[in-house]
């Protein structure tokens, strides 16, 4: 059979053509038209009892009559080839093209963010950044960032110190404080899931790149002597500001149309360079390479891990 | 003296009535409106003056309504409306008599009144009142196939003018009335008409009622538009270009509103005749879909599914929908046949209401009628507005045997008033669920029929196919590309059996033709 | 077979409109109705295009419905874990290490009461030892005193083997599309327990002229711990996922450290051991 040929069967047999409609067809006229039951004049059921019941009867029994007996029709079944049940869906290409759940294109996110560092070794930072972003299309953004971070020494830094009278190589100190920058951002990942079993969350992954600024600085350590405690002084001393570049993830989750969460990991990698010889020691107190006789600078790129988590609103 | 005497005695009940009257216009006033019932209805039962009496009713009707005793009120309403125009509260009371049949979602008793008392006097009816009352009477006219007097009352300029509250049910009916006269032209136009006014009814201030009635004007265009392209062929461009409009229009239904599922299957078709076979078992895999699936029959999805299939040659994947079809329709067809013919002896027409009350609630293994052609019936327009007359008369009468100040005759008279509305209604209510079950039944049979034809032919096919020593039959396809992702705005997920909430409406399938020519 | 458009009229609804309250939010699509922008008759530039692309772009100015309440957010879920057991088998190794790491391996038997909350029990090996930074201080530092534990470090222990327990909630049940292309299914948990786990610690060993440390048999025991987790698990086929795991294992050292390395300011010596786990479930 050919597509013509098969055409012309499907308009016969499927009811088609519009002159003989087919018993659903006329069953839907039929339920638009037993409202005759109501072209009884009557008040209704306020003022008379028996008006609904009218013609009701009558139109009702002819339709029965006509019903076929369904039962014949069900038995017939080919016992080839039928699977009963669902359907394997992975013998069909099925997808969905659905709506996003939120659109973020040419719009502008503000999000103020608390940030702590997970990585600590020597050092560790928690403060806040303030990010203003403007989606120039769904998956693409450019974020300014800007902020402060207080840094301290760890727990581990205090005992070596304290305990052992060692103190890491002076780049290893270095803390940052104020951070400006300027990030791109892609969101190739999409996803959704339910929480809880009942309610429906969406929301993309996305990554960044960026470059920024950082004031550098550190606090004093001296190595105590011998008998005596060593000390970390309170006063922060400023090193040169540093360029820092960052690289991170982050997860992107709306409630409204305006107002979502966002949480991301960013690495901050920046070069710290702590002075030797030229102020005695004091900034960097461990042993360094000499290089003819003069005490090196403590060079070291550290990575600051950050996690960065806050609201988001969107406009 | 005696004449004194004689002439005080006479005064006396007068003034005690004028003093009851004016005590529960003052109860009234003061928002007393139990008390104020009991007080009307006192002058209305005894009150010597005829003009007081008639004053007691109408302010009784309307402390009533204030109460939410609508059925009471609408009684009463009723009464002053059949008195005549020469009542001096006829044209009130008629504005209240539609306020009444409103909150009652009543689609009877205040139509036929209204329409049988449609003269002169409803001249006097404020605007709104009036296209009230002229599409209430438009529509009375339509179910009785008086197609040109309803249009008469519907007529923009005599009838509901646009701007009006009734405008975009007004052109709707309108657009009806096309249809039955097989005007298609005029009743594009007029679903048009009603959706221009549907949209501005809306930004004037949405309601439930106004997004039904645009939800149902963008159906009425896009039906007739599958029409005029269903006549005029998918191989003739106007009849494409018809085709697509049907698509875009059914494709403005908002998701999880109440005529979605319709329009998501109607689409299929449109998709089907467009040659779109993926875009159209898209449709059909929404219907499929649990939210849809157990709630409402869609066994001719099952034959759509198969249309398609048998379009590309696919005489397995036909089998297939024809063993799923069984799965879903099968035991439903002898399940539904056996309760229509079961219904005891002594039992009255409302057991039919009941026994689908039943059906609906519990576990779909216990129903006697099968659970989804239950809540398929149960989800119908009209039964549900009759389920919600039943249901507040009921509220009504318990409201009317808990207020003491009600207690005597006038509750009595209420009460008797109600139990014969309910005595009407409900065995009214049970044959239209049994006339609802049969038409399912119906649908069903000739669905199974449609089944078993497709079953015939493809089984002539496969036998063609296998005399030519071709393949019917493949384990499993290679999987088809991904398809086309119109923006950054849409998402793309393949569908691999688990249903989630968002995407229903949005499935489609890519399907390769496999026929030999 | 098309439903004739005269159903509408029998579906409706529109004879009598109810009184329902007004609903907020702004309007909808403002389609063929916005002032009258269709005339009777005409065809939607919209719909004039071929192409898929306007279709679809009409879809985004549609103001769709929030579904009823009560509607499952997940059908026929294509990972279900409802009433099953799940055992898994993965590599541990310690992240954010001070003096120690760890590396090992641990095997979990869960059993998921229902898709939302699970118990685990557990038991694994893991191998500690001192890291460059605790190496680092027998060249420099000074020699601790266990007698008076001045100048002891804390945190010198490691773990050994473990056993223990989590009980868990698995909230988030979704799915991620990585650039349009591949799609993946995954459960998001988080649990608290506890168990028991053998503990060793380090003693510098300064003979033979190089100092290290080594294992003091003084210092083995049993400890218990708490543990908080969190972690994901990636469905790659029917009912094998993979399984990753960040963990915390609180537990008390042997001996206490002194604050400040005085004498008179001991503290118990709480240790953290963070670890993430990399392994394969399989759902039975």
């Amino acid at each position: 059979m050919n597509r013509f040929q098969r055409m012309i069967w499907a308009s016969a047999v499927l009811g088609l053509a519009l002159v003989i409609p087919s018993p659903a067809q006329a069953d839907e006229l039929d339920d638009l038209l037993d409202l005759g039951d109501d072209t009884e004049q009557t008040d209704g059921a306020a003022g008379d009892a028996s008006a609904p019941a009218a013609g009701d009867e009558g139109s009702d029994g002819a339709k029965v009559d006509a019903v076929a007996d369904p039962s014949a029709a069900a038995a017939k079944s080919s016992d080839r080839g039928q699977t009963k049940g669902v359907i394997n869906p992975r013998d069909e290409t099925i997808f969905a093209i659905q709506k996003k759940g939120r659109y973020l294109g040419k719009r502008f996110e503000l999000v103020p963010m608390a940030v702590a560092t997970i990585n600590n070794k020597f050092t560790s930072h928690a403060g806040g950044l303030v990010n203003g972003l403007y989606h120039f299309a769904e998956t693409m953004s450019v974020e300014f960032s800007a902020g402060y971070l207080s840094g301290d020494y760890t727990p581990l830094t205090r005992e070596l110190l304290d305990l052992q009278n060692l103190t890491p190589p002076g780049a290893d100190y270095a803390l940052l404080s104020w951070y400006t920058g300027l990030d791109m951002q892609w969101a190739p990942i999409y996803g959704k899931f339910r929480l809880a079993g009942r309610a429906l969350g969406h929301f993309d992954i996305y990554m960044g790149v960026g470059l920024g600024l950082s004031q550098a600085g550190i606090r004093q350590v001296t190595k105590g002597a011998a008998g005596a405690e060593g000390d970390i002084s309170d006063e922060f001393s400023q090193l040169a500001v540093k360029v820092v570049s960052n690289l991170g993830a982050g997860l992107r989750f709306y409630f409204t149309e305006r107002f979502g969460v966002r949480a991301e990991f960013r690495n901050y990698a920046v070069a710290h360079s702590v002075p030797g010889a030229d102020v005695g020691n004091e900034l960097n107190p461990t042993k360094e390479l000499k290089w003819q006789g003069t005490l090196q600078n403590s060079v070291d790129v550290a990575n600051i891990f950050l996690f960065q988590f806050g609201p988001s609103f969107v406009f | 003296m005696k004449k004194l005497c004689f002439i005080l005695t006479l005064a006396l009940p007068l003034s005690a009535n004028a003093q009851d009257l004016d005590r529960a216009i003052e109860d009234f006033n003061n928002q007393s409106y139990q008390e104020a019932i009991a007080g009307f209805y006192e002058v209305l039962k005894y009150g010597e003056n005829r003009g007081d009496r008639n004053d007691a009713r109408y302010y009784m009707a309307r402390a009533m309504l204030n109460e939410n005793l609508n059925f009471s009120a609408l009684s009463f309403l009723r009464e002053i409306i059949l008195d005549g125009p020469r009542n001096r509260h006829y044209v009130s009371a008629i504005g209240y008599l539609l306020e009444a049949g409103n909150r009652l979602r009543d689609d009877f008793n205040v139509p036929n009144i209204i329409n049988r008392e449609y003269g002169d006097a409803f001249r006097d009816l404020k605007d709104v009142v009036l296209d009230r009352v002229n599409y209430l009477i438009a529509q009375v006219l339509y179910r009785q196939d008086k197609l040109d007097d309803a249009l008469g009352f519907l007529d923009p300029e005599a009838g509901v003018p646009p701007g009006s509250s009734e405008a975009p049910a007004a052109r709707y009916l309108s657009g009806l009335i096309a249809i039955r006269n097989n005007d298609l032209e005029s009743a594009l136009a007029r679903f048009q008409d009603a959706l221009k006014e549907a949209s501005k009814a809306r930004k004037a201030g949405r309601t439930e009622y106004s997004d039904r009635v645009y939800r149902q004007s963008v159906l009425g265009i896009a039906r007739v538009y599958y029409e005029m392209g269903s006549r005029l062929g998918p191989d003739n461009p106007e009849g494409v270009k018809a085709l697509q409009n049907a698509a875009l229009h059914f494709r403005m239904v908002p998701r999880f509103t109440s005529d979605w599922g319709d329009a998501i299957f109607e689409r299929g078709w449109v998709h089907f005749q467009l040659s779109e076979y993926g875009k159209s078992l898209g449709a059909v895999h929404s219907l499929s879909a649990p939210f849809f699936a157990e709630n409402a029959q869609h066994a001719e999805s099952y034959v759509l599914k198969m249309t398609n299939y048998f379009y590309n040659c696919q005489w397995d994947r036909v089998r297939r929908t024809l063993g799923e079809f069984q799965s879903a329709y099968g035991a439903s067809i002898p399940k539904l046949k056996a309760f229509l013919a079961s219904k005891p002896q002594e039992a009255g027409d409302i057991w039919w209401y009941e026994q689908l009350l039943e059906s609906v609630k519990g576990s779909a293994e216990d129903a006697v009628i099968p659970q989804v052609i239950a809540r398929t019936v149960a989800s119908n327009n009209r039964y549900d507005r009759l389920r919600f007359f039943l249901d507040m008369l009921g509220r009504e009468a318990d409201a009317l045997r808990s207020v003491d100040l009600f207690k005597g005759e006038l509750a009595g008279e209420l009460l008797t008033a109600m139990d014969e509305a309910r005595g009407a209604l409900e065995p009214f209510m049970g044959r239209l669920v049994r006339d609802k079950l049969r038409r399912q039944l119906v649908i069903l049979d000739g669905m199974g029929s449609q089944a078993d034809i497709i079953e015939i032919q493809t089984g002539l096919e496969e036998a063609e196919w296998l005399d030519q020593q071709r393949e019917i039959e493949f384990a499993k396809r290679k999987r088809l590309p991904r398809p086309f992702v119109p923006s950054e705005k849409f998402q793309y997920w393949p569908f691999h059996g688990e249903y989630w909430i968002d995407e229903l409406g949005f499935y489609e399938y890519a399907i390769k033709s496999e026929c030999v020519e | 077979m098309i439903r004739m458009h005269v159903l509408m009229l029998a579906s409706l609804g529109l004879f009598a409109a109810p009184a329902t309250a007004q609903e907020d939010g702004e309007l909808g699509a403002n389609w063929g109705g916005e002032g009258g922008k269709m005339a009777a008759g005409e065809v939607g530039e919209a719909a004039k295009g071929q192409t898929g692309r306007a279709i679809y772009e009409d879809l985004l100015r549609v103001d769709d419905r929030e579904p009823p309440p009560g509607t499952p957010v997940v059908w026929a879920r294509l990972f279900p874990v409802d009433k099953r057991f799940e055992v898994s088998l993965g590599f541990e190794m310690s992240v954010i290490d001070k003096y120690a790491t760890h590396n090992g391996g641990k095997l979990n038997v869960i059993y998921h009461f229902n898709e939302l909350l699970a118990l685990n029990v557990f038991g694994g090996y893991l191998v500690g030892q001192a890291n460059g930074l605790l190496t680092a201080t027998l060249n420099e530092g000074t020699t601790c005193d266990p007698g008076s534990f001045k100048n002891c470090l804390p945190d010198t222990n490691i773990m050994s083997w473990l056993v223990g327990g989590d009980f868990i909630v698995e909230p988030f049940y979704g799915k991620l599309n990585l650039v349009s292309e591949l799609a993946l299914n995954f459960d998001i948990f988080m649990g608290v327990g506890g168990g028991v786990t053998g503990r060793e610690g380090f003693t510098a060993d300064t003979g033979g002229g190089v100092a290290q440390w080594v294992a003091d048999p003084a210092r083995a025991g049993v400890s218990p711990f708490v543990s908080a987790m969190a972690g994901v698990r990636v469905w790659l086929w029917n009912n094998i996922a993979l399984r990753v795991e960040a963990r915390d294992y609180t537990w008390v050292g042997d001996r206490p450290y002194l604050d400040l390395n005085q004498v008179s300011l001991p503290q118990d010596d709480y240790i953290n051991t963070w670890t993430l786990m990399f392994g394969l479930g399989a759902t039975l």
